[in-house]
């Protein structure tokens, strides 16, 4: 009884306690109110009945194809004619390098450009200025994760095309390169380089995204002739024909692209699930 | 947090309703198997009526199905306080004011209250049940929710001053007030009946 009293005066002052005086009366009373439990049947008839407020499961519905192509083309205006341009111009270096000297500088300015050139489309693709209204964007039934592959799919299919432009020019020239190891040398860094562009755009920023890989990249591109101007001497042949031989015969660079490939293909997954969790988002 | 009972790890309330939320009916079922006899037991001594209250009940479980809000760092004082709004609407309602004779004049400004049953009619109640029943009745809803919540459900006064929205002081002030009416009902009640047997 004491327990019953207690637990309907806990938290009391003591002068109310004093005050209500002797509750066992009440106590004793309240206790004896044992209402039965609700049956089987009455929970299951309330389940029934909660079952079509039930919120329904958020399956991932697979976007047609014919809605992608139309989220893509909804895309395409963000891009102004300064990235066109920029693309352009990468084609026309490479004509201009044919011109020169294709035999060895076209391949070499390949590998060396076309990655930059997709980390940048990527750095611009989602530059501060496209990220706004992320608020109503939440309410829409496309997702953050989608429109980032969207606008990556245009960032990327313009650099392939000019990237097999640029194979063909190659293949014309006809230097003395394994074309499909150039391929996977610059598939590689393309693709790391972009997934990285666009991991850290995601998580901090197009200011880190211009500044991680690009400095990354250069870092290495400066190793590389480095190792080039050294050991070209002793071989007999000029630094980029060096570098050349390397990139397209080198065991170690092989295998390091294809690393870089699945690293760039982890990086662009990962920033598909960062972009899916994050606040802000691109319209 | 998990709880653990009878040696086994069970989900809290939180996880539950974040599954829930994702549409896991198992999870509903183990919510509506936790809350259903407890929210129905407050509810039906809140109103009085089994009915009303099973209705009420019913309604608590399809607002939390449709809260798209953030979800409650607590579920039980959460879903305790939804239930107390709907017996609050309940009271302000027409239906019940028509079973109830109740008038608008009687509304002291936002203080909800059932209409008190007349204390001689306590005496008319044979089992202990009706009793409680009928003297909870007795009290203002503001009063009794405050010793239902405490006496039956346990919560701490703290959980009862979020649960109704009153600040604390005020909760106590209740408890206290609520106390000592229901004795001084139950203390007249012995009386009536003496003079009865005399």
């Amino acid at each position: 009884m004491k327990d019953a009293i207690d637990r309907l005066t806990d938290g009391l002052d003591e002068t109310q306690r004093q005050a209500l005086g002797d509750l066992s009366a009440l106590a004793y009373l309240l206790e004896s109110d044992v209402m039965p439990d609700p049956g089987q049947e009455d929970v299951a008839r309330l389940l029934e009945a909660l079952n079509p407020y039930l919120p329904v499961p958020n399956a991932p519905r697979p976007r047609p194809p014919s809605s992608w192509l139309h989220l893509i083309r909804s895309q395409f205006v963000l891009f102004e004619s300064s990235f066109w341009l920029s693309g352009a111009l990468v084609l026309l270096l490479g004509l201009f390098i044919t011109t020169i000297d294709g035999q060895e500088l076209l391949p070499l300015a390949f590998v060396l450009l076309s990655p930059l050139l997709s980390a940048a489309g990527v750095a611009y693709a989602f530059r501060p200025e496209t990220r706004t209204l992320g608020e109503l964007e939440r309410l829409t039934a496309t997702t953050t994760a989608e429109l980032l592959y969207a606008r990556l799919a245009l960032v990327l299919a313009f650099n392939l095309l000019i990237a097999l432009l640029l194979l063909f020019l190659i293949w014309l020239e006809g230097p003395q390169v394994l074309l499909w190891r150039l391929v996977l040398a610059w598939l590689g860094p393309m693709l790391a380089l972009t997934g990285l562009a666009l991991f850290t755009t995601v998580r901090w920023g197009s200011l880190v995204s211009s500044l991680l890989p690009f400095g990354l990249w250069g870092s290495m591109v400066l190793l590389g002739w480095r190792e080039a101007l050294l050991h070209h001497i002793a071989s007999g042949m000029t630094a980029t024909s060096w570098l050349l031989i390397e990139i397209s015969r080198s065991t170690p660079v092989l295998i390091g692209s294809m690393l870089a490939c699945l690293a760039g293909i982890g990086l662009l997954i990962l920033s598909g699930r960062a972009a899916s969790c994050e606040r802000q988002s691109w319209n | 947090m998990a709880v653990q009972f009878g040696g086994v790890y069970l989900e809290s309330d939180e996880q539950l309703y974040i599954r829930v939320r994702g549409g896991d009916r198992t999870a509903l079922a183990g919510l509506v198997e936790r809350y259903h006899g407890p929210l129905l037991k407050f509810l039906a001594r809140m109103t009085g009526q089994t009915q009303s209250a099973e209705d009420m009940v019913q309604d608590t479980f399809i607002r939390i199905l449709t809260c798209r809000g953030v979800p409650p760092e607590h579920f039980r004082p959460w879903i305790y306080q939804i239930a107390r709004n709907l017996a609050r609407d309940y009271f302000r309602s027409a239906a019940f004011r028509r079973e109830t004779f109740y008038l608008p004049d009687e509304d002291q400004g936002d203080d909800w209250m059932a209409a008190p049953v007349e204390t001689e009619s306590l005496a008319l109640q044979s089992s202990d049940c009706v009793q409680v029943n009928a003297l909870l009745q007795c009290l203002p809803a503001r009063q009794r929710e405050v010793i239902l919540l405490r006496f039956y459900q346990e919560f701490s006064l703290e959980e009862i001053s979020t649960i109704t929205g009153a600040p604390l002081g005020t909760v106590k002030s209740r408890l206290f007030h609520g106390l000592r009416r229901a004795r001084m009902i139950l203390e007249q009640e012995e009386v009536n009946q003496d003079e009865r047997c005399h």
